[in-house]
């Protein structure tokens, strides 16, 4: 019986001998099976590209958390809210959801929705979490070194880590990652302090700041502040206001002289009186401001940049929630929040920031589950991916297509190699070759043109994927975006793997017609074909 | 060794039967020398073939060294002619594209022997047919003497009982033919093989052969 080595090396002399057929099949197997792999290798390396652009850029490693206003509230009872009229299935639900949110909000009243510093803390403790940023934001007065008068000023709590502040420097450094007394000032606080031109603003830098800000005496603040946007909206006078403010002053006074229940007055006091004592009863109204000052050094001053020419920059700017005249540490703005008694949980949103935006999607799961509501780049990623994977089946197919072709035109070029060599095979059954051992020759030229037609593959894919992504590096240099030049196109081993197999069962395939034909060969008639 | 009785092989062609071989019977004992002496057409190489398990009977029983042939599958037919068989061709019937040594291996790779064996094998039945020095060479760099001399070492390189030999000599001038006819007759006597030889002279028949059978059209007769 003819060992398996035997037929193996005679195949291989075979397409030794037959060299032009011999390439002239290689090279449908080797154009099929290198589109096939660098797709692979492509569509492996673009969604890790894709993750290292929106690591690089912070945008897709941020979430953006708040309390999840309408899910944490009851239900309307069933029947209640029906949309009537002849629409579709997906519209009348879409107005559903919109009209039980309405309902919700009616019937709920003033509820608490911030997140408390306790709940942050928990936040810090999800897998994969590596900094929560809270929404720190609190009014000051500042003392002017030009001319010690004061001016109204903003405070913002940011991140020492953030390369979108980085960014926005334009004098002097980013905040210190150590340095708690550092503070960013924004250029048109820069500008209404007096420092102008370029020289100036560097004369800026280094120098000290002082800001004073009141943490008592707050107890009508959230009262004044909602008439302040009821006014915006057209609502009442100052005059109406003033008379509201009084009255209500005098509401909360009588307030256990009123019919409401105990529920609804705890309520009014939760809400407008925040400060308590350490009873639980409310604080005295006529209780005075105390002024606290504090002194930061200016570490740099930062633009104050409206345009934003991308998606990202736009929720970048968002998150980082960066628009006060000053920026600091937001472990600093937390702290001195926490020293007003009214506003020490009072951070409607928070940054959570992930260790990668691989790990977007599980955090992101992670925090709806605490009943949070999360914003984050999760869909455009989720987009993105999508649409590699949708490209990704459209060259596969074009890839398979160029195979099917190869294949066909191996079965062809090894149908007509069987008619040529029907002498050959005749004197082999002659001398004592049975059906098997020619059907075995036939397909292992198959699997032999598939091994050999796939490592070439490889060797192409590689060296283009090589010559590729030295372009781009080369491109890439000196341009202010991640290098994606080793990450476009990843070379994964079970695809190399899959190309072999690939490789072979569609050679193999090729051969079996003209295998079989060959095993069935009339030795004597085969002979006379000479 | 042989045995044939009321051997037939009909072949059917546009509807037509075309007889062959008919009522064939003959008994050939090991060690023979048979000739069998026919015009083209006679059906003497159709008879070789039966005997070489190339063919198949239509009818009539063929047993060939105890085994009956014309009860074999296509694997044992296969089986039969890789042991039992060595075969010479009028037109030598070599693999182009393999050196002398490859093509005298051939019957060796079939019947599964390694390499250093069969390659060892192979060179001395070159050395015996006078081409020792020729073992690398492919069949187009070999005269035609030369072609039959290592399709005669691929016949007999895996000692079988039986060479059979259609027209040995009829593509060779008449030097190179006497010799390849000598070196035949020596061989067969050194292996002790039953030679069957199939041929249209009369006069190489009578010399190569201990008996001499004519055949026409398809029926054979002792003379």
């Amino acid at each position: 019986m003819m060992r398996i080595l035997d037929i193996f090396a005679m195949a291989l002399g075979n397409l030794w001998q037959r060299k032009l057929r011999t390439c002239l099949n290689l090279l449908g197997i080797v154009i099929g099976c290198t589109v096939l792999l660098l797709t692979a290798a492509a569509a492996s390396g673009v969604g890790k590209a894709i993750h290292v652009l929106f690591d690089a850029s912070e945008f897709a490693k941020e979430i953006r958390v708040s309390p999840d206003y309408y899910s944490s509230l009851p239900d309307p009872p069933p029947g209640t809210i029906v949309v009537e009229g002849e629409m579709s299935d997906e519209r009348r639900e879409r107005i559903r959801e919109v009209l039980v949110n309405q309902w919700k909000m009616e019937q709920s009243g003033v509820q608490d929705w911030q997140i408390s510093l306790a709940e942050i803390e928990e936040l810090k403790q999800v897998p994969h979490v590596v900094r929560v940023v809270p929404n720190g934001f609190l009014d000051a007065r500042l003392n002017n070194p030009q001319d010690n008068t004061e001016m109204e000023i903003s405070l913002a709590g940011v991140d020492a880590a953030s390369r979108v502040i980085t960014e926005r420097v334009i004098a002097g450094s980013m905040l210190d990652e150590n340095a708690r007394d550092q503070v960013l000032v924004s250029e048109v606080l820069a500008y209404q302090l007096g420092f102008r031109s370029d020289s100036e603003l560097h004369e800026l830098v280094g120098r000290e700041l002082t800001i004073t800000y009141q943490v008592g005496g707050q107890k009508y603040s959230r009262i004044y502040e909602n008439l302040k946007f009821l006014s915006q909206q057209d609502g009442p006078s100052l005059a109406d206001q003033a008379a509201f403010a009084v009255t209500f002053s005098q509401l909360l006074d009588d307030l256990d002289k009123t019919s409401l229940t105990e529920e609804q007055k705890e309520m009014i006091r939760r809400v407008t009186q925040p400060d308590r004592g350490n009873n639980g009863a409310p604080a005295q109204k006529d209780e005075p401001a105390i002024e606290v000052q504090r002194t930061f050094q200016v570490c740099g001053i930062v633009n104050s940049d409206q345009n934003h020419q991308t998606i990202s920059d736009m929720f970048l700017m968002w998150f980082h929630g960066s628009h006060g005249d000053l920026l600091l540490h937001h472990e600093v703005a937390v702290e001195m929040q926490s020293q007003i008694p009214e506003r020490k949980d009072d951070y409607y949103n928070v940054a959570v920031i992930v260790d990668s935006s691989r790990n977007l999607k599980s955090v992101t799961e992670d925090l709806k589950a605490k009943g949070l509501d999360v914003d984050s780049a999760l869909m455009i990623l989720d987009n993105l991916q999508r649409g590699i994977e949708r490209s990704r089946w459209y060259v596969l197919s074009i890839a398979a297509a160029i195979l099917l072709a190869s294949a066909l035109g191996i079965s062809n070029t090894l149908v007509i190699s069987v008619l040529q060599r029907t002498p050959e095979f005749g004197i082999l059954k002659a001398v004592g070759a049975r059906d098997r051992d020619l059907l075995l020759l036939m397909l292992c030229e198959g699997a032999l043109l598939g091994v050999i037609g796939a490592t070439l593959a490889v060797a192409v894919s590689w060296l283009s994927a090589k010559v590729g992504q030295t372009f781009l590096a080369r491109h890439l240099s000196g341009q202010n975006v991640a290098d994606l030049s080793g990450q476009l196109l990843q070379f994964q081993l079970w695809a190399v793997m899959a190309i072999y197999g690939v490789a072979v069962v569609i050679c193999v395939a090729a051969s079996l017609l003209p295998a079989w034909r060959a095993a069935r060969l009339d030795p004597v008639v085969a002979m006379r074909r000479d | 060794m042989i045995q044939a009785d009321q051997l037939a092989k009909t072949y059917g062609y546009a509807g037509h039967s075309i007889p062959a071989v008919s009522d064939v019977t003959l008994s050939v004992q090991p060690g023979e020398r048979v000739a069998i002496v026919g015009k083209s057409g006679s059906g003497k190489s159709t008879l070789l073939n039966l005997l070489a398990g190339l063919d198949r009977p239509t009818s009539g029983t063929l047993t060939v060294g105890g085994q009956r042939l014309d009860q074999m599958g296509r694997n044992e037919m296969a089986r039969y002619r890789c042991r039992h068989v060595g075969l010479v061709f009028q037109s030598f019937q070599l693999l182009p594209q393999s050196s002398a040594q490859k093509n005298v291996e051939l019957p060796l790779i079939l019947a599964g022997m390694s390499q250093r064996e069969r390659q060892q094998q192979s060179r001395q039945w070159l050395e015996r047919v006078g081409l020792g020095n020729r073992s690398e060479h492919l069949p187009y760099a070999l005269s035609g003497g030369e072609q039959q001399r290592v399709a005669i070492a691929r016949a007999l390189v895996h000692q079988p009982p039986l060479l059979l030999a259609d027209e040995p000599t009829g593509n060779l001038d008449s030097a190179t033919a006497r010799q390849i006819e000598q070196l035949i007759m020596e061989l067969c006597a050194e292996t002790a093989a039953t030679f069957f030889l199939v041929t249209h002279d009369e006069q190489l028949a009578a010399r190569c052969s201990t008996r001499r059978f004519r055949m026409t059209d398809g029926s054979l007769a002792e003379w």
